[in-house]
This record gives structure tokens, sequence and C-alpha cells, in this order.
């Protein structure tokens, strides 16, 4: 049963993009199972139990009170636990810094909140539909801002 | 200075020429007077003979007169005188034997008269010792009469030829030397006239040293002038330390560098030490000892307090010269840096300030981009999800509202990515790479291309070089003007942009003339869009400055960011236009050969 849902995580300070993110995943027509962690500490603390599951894509924040989404990037590429875990930047701003610093750490793709709900389904659908083992066999810097 | 070498060599060879023509003169006067003397002694000589000869003939007649008184008379009141005659020959006989001694001839003469002398004496003595009886006798008596007589004559004929003999050979001696003595004068004279000569070529070549090393002194003291002059202007003085003896020289401007009126100061290094800041003491001196020792100490920095208790901040450089007589010294110069100094306090204090200013902009840099940004952004999604949820609940007058904020929201996230653009347009992203402008320019098109398939553009680019460029900072450039070609356009007619090249030189376009550079690149954008009245050609780069504000949604920031991003390439954009024909943009950009 497990098999048939994606399983996202998304850490985000903010309830309302959370809020927005929840129910962009309820009105797509995908199998998933969404959690969110309010911070980076609350995250990882989750990630660091062994008896709770990995997620298959985890949607990061960057901008968090207590531990940043850097610090967590940075934590989780140190662990091969998470080898098989694929991190989305999910950003208010993306500057050329961010997108630098995030791409050489090794996130999967960078995603800059867009500012209308139907573009938000729509990139959501696509980051989740993408498989991230094929896809990160063509990884470059190029495409690594996602872009609609 | 080569001159002056070769002039002393001059006078030197003239000097010593002249010491050899007044010796040789010495010389050869010297000569001449002894020739003269020999002159008159060889006079004194033959009038000693001659005397001497006409002395001892008289003394023969004396005799004779005697010899004869006595024959006659036979009385020895004759006889006696006789006697002292003929002593009297004798003594002049050998004086003539000690006078002709030089002269063979003439003593070979002498030997013949004496012979006679001595045999007329003989005859003479011979007849005295007659007695009387002989005397009786005529024969006798006339024999030796005719004897003595014809040796009398003989006599005379060689004392005559003596004579003459000894004047000729004076004759001859003296024609000799007045051969040579002619020649004297004016032997003399020319010498004389040669000397003078070369004293007036010395005296000459020294009135033109003199007058050379005038001109030079002349000019050393125009060079002191302005190297006084030169202090002044430049704060800075200089001075020679003599180690040895310790004594300074220093130059007038230094004293007023001191703070001190001229030559107050001249006591040795303690003195001077004592007017150094006292943080800076011991470094100087360790300094002092550096500057003794290395050929090319560093330059040193160091404080003074003057008298009125300023402090003032010196620079120093010296270096240690030997002199010839290998006393040791120190020349140095010292400069007044104290208003570098405070300029360089100020600048450092002015760069903190603007450090901080950036570092403010930078946090409202981040502010706009993500505080500012994320109410807007869930603004406008909640209006997206207000719009799709409830559209059917609201009446048409909230849907109205709800399509005005948007807008509104809309303008402010393109004003707010605007400004964020303005803002990051820095020169400090200034990384100038060789790129292709082909390819930045494909890239454009690309992200254009939904605008342009919606308005059928034709856009028309040439083949470009490659150029230095910060390549972002490009891309972004040709957006914008692009974009704008695009934006204004007519209604009702295809919009079409020219993209062409060509390479300048910085003399055929008016406005390059004060630039640097030589050559440029020089890209022309040109469209036959809504065009503007060529008088706003300059305002149009002013930031939020815009032409078209009713009828064209903008922000006034597009053209600002071209002429940031132009100006960081150290390029010019010009403008022009004509309304409802369209308008041309000018780049740009420098380069060198």
């Amino acid at each position: 049963m497990a098999e048939n849902y994606v399983k996202i995580a998304l850490a985000d300070d903010d309830p309302d993009d959370r809020l927005f993110f929840k129910e962009a995943f309820e009105e797509l027509k995908i199998k998933s199972k969404v959690s969110t962690f309010n911070d980076g500490d609350t995250l990882m603390s989750y990630l660091n139990n062994e008896n709770n599951e990995i997620p298959d894509l985890l949607f990061l924040d960057l901008n968090m009170p207590r531990k940043s989404g850097l610090e967590c990037l940075v934590e989780i590429k140190s662990n091969d636990r998470f080898n098989d875990l694929a991190i989305a930047i999910y950003s208010t701003s993306a500057t050329e810094e961010d997108i630098e610093y995030t791409f050489v750490k090794g996130a999967n793709i960078y995603i800059k909140k867009p500012n209308d709900f139907n573009i938000l389904k729509k990139t959501l659908s696509q980051v989740v539909t993408t498989n991230w083992q094929f896809a990160n066999n063509g990884l470059n810097r190029d495409n690594f801002l996602l872009r609609l | 200075m080569n001159e002056f070498a070769k002039s002393h060599k001059f006078l030197k060879i003239v000097f010593g020429l002249g010491l050899f023509i007044i010796l040789c003169l010495g010389g050869y006067s010297y000569k001449h007077i002894q020739q003269l003397s020999d002159t008159r002694d060889n006079i004194t000589h033959t009038y000693e003979i001659t005397l001497e000869l006409e002395r001892m003939l008289a003394q023969v007649y004396y005799a004779k007169a005697n010899h004869r008184g006595f024959i006659i008379s036979q009385d020895s009141v004759f006889l006696h005188p006789f006697i002292t005659n003929k002593v009297k020959i004798v003594g002049h006989l050998y004086n003539l034997e000690v006078l002709t001694k030089s002269n063979d001839v003439q003593h070979k003469n002498l030997d013949t008269l004496s012979t006679d002398v001595r045999s007329l004496i003989s005859y003479l003595d011979q007849t005295i010792s007659y007695n009387q009886s002989q005397l009786r006798e005529p024969d006798t008596l006339k024999n030796v009469f005719i004897n003595s007589r014809y040796k009398e004559d003989l006599i005379r004929t060689r004392t005559t030829n003596m004579v003459d003999l000894e004047n000729d050979v004076l004759e001859i001696r003296q024609s000799e030397n007045s051969q040579v003595l002619n020649y004297t004068p004016i032997i003399l004279y020319s010498v004389l006239i040669l000397t003078l000569i070369l004293l007036m070529l010395a005296y000459a070549r020294i009135t033109h040293d003199i007058n050379y090393l005038k001109r030079i002194n002349r000019t050393l003291d125009l060079y002191k002038n302005s190297s006084q002059q030169a202090e002044i202007i430049g704060q800075n003085g200089t001075w020679i330390w003599n180690i040895d003896d310790n004594t300074f020289e220093f130059s007038d401007n230094f004293y007023r560098l001191m703070g001190v009126h001229p030559k107050n100061i001249n006591d040795g290094l303690d003195t001077f030490l004592s007017n150094v800041h006292k943080n800076d003491r011991a470094q100087l001196k360790r300094h002092i000892i550096k500057m003794k020792t290395e050929e090319h100490p560093p330059f040193m920095n160091y404080r003074i307090i003057d008298p009125n208790y300023n402090v003032k901040h010196f620079k120093v450089y010296g270096q240690l010269v030997e002199t010839k007589d290998g006393q040791k010294q120190i020349i140095g110069t010292t400069a007044d840096i104290t208003a570098d100094v405070e300029n360089l306090y100020t600048i450092e204090n002015r760069n903190r300030e603007l450090e901080h200013n950036n570092k403010e902009l930078s946090t409202f840099n981040y502010v706009a981009s993500h505080d500012l940004q994320e109410p807007l952004r869930k603004i406008q999604t909640f209006l997206s999800r207000l719009e799709i949820e409830d559209k059917h609940s609201l009446s048409q007058k909230g849907l109205h509202y709800i399509e005005r904020v948007k807008s509104s929201a809309a303008r402010m996230r393109m004003l707010i990515d605007d400004l964020l653009q303005y803002s990051r347009t820095n020169k400090s992203d200034k990384k100038f790479i060789d790129t292709d402008i082909n390819n930045i320019i494909n890239d454009v098109l690309e992200e254009l291309s939904p605008s342009i398939k919606s308005t059928g553009a034709i856009i028309n680019v040439d083949e470009f070089p490659k150029m230095k460029v910060t390549p972002f900072q490009m891309h972004q450039l040709f957006v914008n003007i692009i974009n704008n070609a695009i934006k204004y356009r007519k209604e009702n007619v295809t919009p079409k942009v020219n993209i062409t090249y060509n390479e300048v030189k910085s003399n055929t376009v008016k406005p390059l003339q004060q630039s640097l550079f030589k050559y440029f690149h020089n890209i022309s954008i040109t469209d036959n869009g809504i065009g503007f009245d060529e008088a706003h050609a300059d305002k149009i780069f002013i930031l939020f400055k815009r032409l078209h504000k009713e009828k064209y949604d903008g922000t006034g920031i597009g053209l600002s960011i071209c002429k940031k991003i132009v100006d960081n390439h150290n390029g010019y954009i010009l403008a022009s236009g004509e309304p409802n024909v369209g308008a041309k943009f000018d780049i740009y950009i420098p380069f060198l050969r």
C-alpha cells in the first residue's frame, strides 16, 4: 500500500505557505502523503529518528528560524541514510548566491515560490512526477532553477 | 666638465712650455755673457801682450842708450841703470812667456824673440866687459855695434810681428763672437715674443674658463633657487648629517617644516630626536642605523612635535655617502606628509562610511527581495485562491475589485523586481569575460519568444564578434531594449527590430571623443515603433522617467538599468527617435587592440 503513495515533506516556518502547499496537493490528483515541519529543527529531529520513515521528496525553505534550510541541506547530504532523498529548495527569493550555494551543496532543484495558486499546483506536480533517480544523471547548473 | 678637464691639461702644457723656454733663455743668456766676458779677456790679453812687448822694447832701447853712455863715458853712472834694464827685460820676457802660453805660434815667436833679445844683451855685455884697449879697436866695436844694430832691428820687426799677430787673433775672435752676438738680440726677442704669446694664450684660456665657471655658477644659483622653491611647493626639505662630528646641515625649508626659524637648531642628533614624537623615537633610531649600513634603505614615516605642540607627519629617505676625504655623511630628504596622512584618514573614514552604507543597502536589498515579496506573493496567491474558489459567490463588483487589487499587486511586484534589478546592477559584479554575444542574443530571443510570437515581431540580427563583458548584465541589457522595442510598437504594424554591429573609432562619434579608449563596439538596435521626441532623448535614461505613461505599463526603471550596465562597461548609450517612425539605441562598448 505504502508504495503507491509519494511521501512528501515540507519544512517552512510560514503557516500560509504550508497551507497553500497542502491545499495544492489536495487538489492535485496525485497519491501523496504530505507532512509539514515548522522549522529546520523539528525537521531534523524527525529525520534523525530512525523509527521514522524517510520521505521521497523534501521541500526546504531557506529562511527559517533556529535551523535554516541551508544547514538542513548540508546535514542531510552528509548522512548516507538520506542518499535516496531528493531535495527541492522552496524559497521566496532566488538570488544568484543562494542558487549557486544550494546547487553546489547537492540540492536537486530550486523552486521560487510562485505567486499564483494555479502555477504553484503546476510546479509541484511537475516536481513530484519527475523521477529524481534518473533526472539526476542529467543534472546541470542551467536547469537547476525550475522554470515553467 | 670635459671641456674643463681639457682646459686644465692645456694650461699645464702652456705652463710647462713657458718654464722650459725661460730655463733655455737663462742658459742661453748665461752662455752669451760668458762669451762677452771671453771677448773682453781676449782684448785685455792682447793689450797686455802688446803693452809688455812695448815695455820690453823700451827697456831694450834704454839698455842700449845706457850701454852707449857707458861706452862713451866709461862712467859707472850708466852701468847701473843698464843692469836694471837687463833685469826688467828678463822680467818682461817672463811675463810674456806666461801670457803667450796659450798660443803656440806666439810662444814660438816669443822664443825666437827672447833668443834675439838675449843675443843682443850678450853683445852688449861683451862690449861692456871690453877694456879700454879693446874699445880702441874700432873694428871690434864696430862689429859689435853692427851686430847689435842688426839684432835691434830684428827685435823690432819681431815685436811688430807679434803685435800684429796678436791683433789678427783678436780680430778673428772678435769677428767670431760678434757673429754670435749679432743673433743674440733676435733670438732673445723672438723667444720673448713666443713666451708672451704663450702667456696670452694661457690668459685667454683662463679667462674663458673663468667665464665658463661663472656661467655654471649662475646656473647652479638658479638651480639652488628653484630647488628651494620646489622644496616649499613640495613640502620637503633636505639635510646632511656629518656622522663623524655629529653635525647637521639643514635646508631652509627643513626648518620651516620643523616649525622653527632657520638656523635655530643645529645641534647634534640628540637635539633633533628630542623633537620627534616619543613613540616614534626608538624606531627612527633603528632606521638611522639602517641608513648607515644599507645601500638602499626603505622610506620611513615618523611624527614630530613642532614648537606649537602640533603633530606633523614626516617621511624620510636618506643614504650614506662618503666624501673624498673619507668623512661619512648621510644625505637625506624629508617630506611633510601631514596633509596626505590627514586626507588618508578622511578617505578611510569615508570608505568605512561607504562600506557601512553599502551593507545597509544590501540589507535593504534582502528585505526588498525577501520580506517585501513574501506578503505580496501571499496576497497574490490568496487572490488567485479567492478567484477560483469563491468566483460564484462574489458579486460582479467584488470580482471587479479583485481584478483591480490583482493589477495593483502585479504592478507592485514589477516595481520591486525592477528596483531589485537596478540595485543589483553593481559595479562590483564587474567580471569581464570574453563572451560570444551571438549566444547571449539567442538566449534573450529565447527568453522573449512568448511576446515575439504573440506580436509576430521580426528580429534581424547581425553576426557579432566576441566582447569582453559581464555576460548576465549584457543579457539584461538586450532583454530590456528588445522588450521595449516590442512593447512600444505601433498598433496594427508588425514590429521590426534590427540589431546591427559596427566597429568605430572614438574620434568619429562625438560623445566618445572624451573617452580614454580608442576603439568601440557599436551595437545598434533600431525599431519601427512609436518612437519619441528627440528632445527627450537624454531624459529617457533617468530613473522613473516615463515618456508614455498613459498607454503603456512600465516602471521607468528598464532603461536606467541599461544605462547603468553600459556605464559599468565604461561605455556609452545614446538614444535617438522620431515620433511614429521608430527609436534607435546605440550602445558603445570600448575595447583594446
